[in-house]
């Protein structure tokens, strides 16, 4: 599974840092970066959740 | 809203204690006097406001007026972000959502420090004791959203009372009479900014209101309905919320003066102030959903059709997700607190309401060492959005070493 952020849409409002500390942190503008985009089998359900619940389907996600 | 069904469970004064109870006791439960299934664990609620598959906002107005015809607010509904599911709600909130980036808020910073400063000079210069409401809280926000949309400041008092209509109709169960007021404030408001959208159309400026016009012309990506049905939304969701937020934070500090104390000696607790308001007493305190399917949740046998009454209020109090959840700490850290919501409907104006609560909270406490109520507040008649009509304070005078 990879990840990516749609750095037009993210909004800086970090609940995917909240959800998956592991796969997400925060630059110095508070948009959402990921840390790797290859997304490791323990913390696909993380990287599932935390799309679901970006409020503006900022994060991407594709097998 | 004489009908509204918390009333006979909840006091507006203080919920907390009933809220203690249904987490203790029973997180998620049916009313049976309203009708409805309360949600008050953390966890509970959290799931319930990201699961739009289970729980929907879609149709919770549709639901609510029981088949009545539709009216104007109702038509207007349709249309407000905060009114409908992915996928519309994914491609509308992407466009208002362009106003309310990180860097778009940042470059505010400096006029919402100069508001700031303006309400707060001039409501200390009458003497010691003001009403809060009116001189700081209240004014803020509405300049500040006024000016971000690009709509005169001179019409924000026409606005306040669409607001209040709206505010209205969020309670759970609102009657035909409340329903009624609504739809008027819907069709003044759609006129209003059918006029200010024609206007910009003409004549672009340098506004969130041409922004949106541009965006509609520039394919099928908005209608125009879409277009004034959200600056109505984001003109009341922009007023109501920070109103509260301040006013909240100012009555906490005055019966908890070393909460203020802690601030006043260090500013840079401002931000984690703001979180700790959205937790300890959150500006929104519920928000409906309609179950959307058969299921069992927590242990509860939820049927499809049925009304859902998510309690963040409550969530914010839960023991299990945090620390002492009675007491108010400005220096909470962790905070995960869902103030803002949670998933898809996570507050849009979230990084404004940060920069507006911070900069009002941290001069406040800059220049207030102390604040005492003065007077009986008056709060507002509402279970969904908790804060006050009026907040009569004494505030404390700096010495002259400025401590």
């Amino acid at each position: 599974m990879r990840i990516s952020i749609d750095r037009d849409a993210c909004q800086g409002n970090q609940l995917c840092l909240g959800i998956a500390p592991a796969l997400f942190d925060v630059d110095e503008d508070g948009l959402a970066i990921v840390r790797d985009e290859l997304v490791t089998p323990d913390l696909e359900r993380d990287a599932e959740q935390a799309a679901l619940c970006c409020p503006t389907q900022a994060v991407r996600v594709s097998r | 809203m004489a009908h509204n069904p918390l009333r006979s469970t909840l006091p507006l004064d203080d919920p907390y204690p009933v809220y203690a109870e249904w987490l203790a006791d029973a997180p998620v439960h049916w009313n049976e006097e309203a009708g409805f299934w309360i949600i008050a664990g953390y966890e509970p609620v959290k799931r319930a406001l990201y699961d739009f598959e289970h729980f929907s906002r879609a149709t919770t107005k549709k639901h609510q007026r029981h088949g009545r015809a539709m009216g104007a607010l109702q038509e207007l509904h349709l249309d407000f972000l905060i009114e409908i599911d992915p996928p519309s709600h994914t491609r509308l909130r992407r466009l208002v959502n362009l106003a309310f980036t990180p860097r778009r808020i940042a470059m505010l910073r400096a006029r919402v420090e100069a508001v700031v400063d303006e309400l707060l000079v001039a409501a200390m210069e009458q003497g010691p004791v003001f009403d809060l409401v009116e001189q700081v809280a209240f004014p803020l926000p509405s300049i500040v959203i006024a000016e971000l949309l690009g709509v005169p400041a001179e019409d924000r008092f026409q606005f306040n009372g669409w607001a209040d209509a709206l505010a209205n109709v969020q309670e759970p169960r609102p009657d035909v009479e409340t329903i009624a007021e609504g739809d008027r404030a819907a069709r003044e408001s759609v006129e209003y900014f059918g006029a200010l959208v024609a206007e910009r159309a003409a004549k672009p400026r340098e506004d969130l209101i041409s922004a949106m016009v541009q965006a509609r012309d520039e394919g099928d990506v908005l209608s125009h309905n879409e277009l004034v049905a959200n600056l109505l939304f984001l003109l009341s969701a922009g007023h109501e919320t920070t109103i509260n937020l301040i006013s909240n934070c100012c009555y906490a500090f005055a019966h908890q003066p070393d909460q203020l104390r802690l601030l006043h000696d260090d500013h840079d607790l401002a931000p984690s102030a703001v979180e700790e308001i959205l937790r300890y007493d959150a500006p929104v305190q519920l928000t409906g959903r309609i179950v959307m399917d058969d299921f069992e949740y927590e242990g509860q046998h939820l049927r499809a059709g049925q009304s859902a009454i998510l309690m963040i209020g409550a969530a914010n109090r839960d023991p299990g997700k945090f620390d002492q959840p009675g007491r108010f700490d400005v220096t909470r850290n962790p905070n995960a607190h869902i103030g803002f919501g949670f998933g898809v409907h996570h507050c849009l104006g979230a990084p404004l309401a940060r920069l507006e609560g911070e900069v009002a909270l941290r001069e406040i406490a800059r220049r207030m060492p102390t604040i005492e109520l003065a007077g009986a507040p008056v709060r507002r008649d509402l279970f969904t959005l908790r804060g006050f009509e009026k907040l009569p304070i004494a505030v404390g005078q700096l010495t002259e070493q400025g401590v």
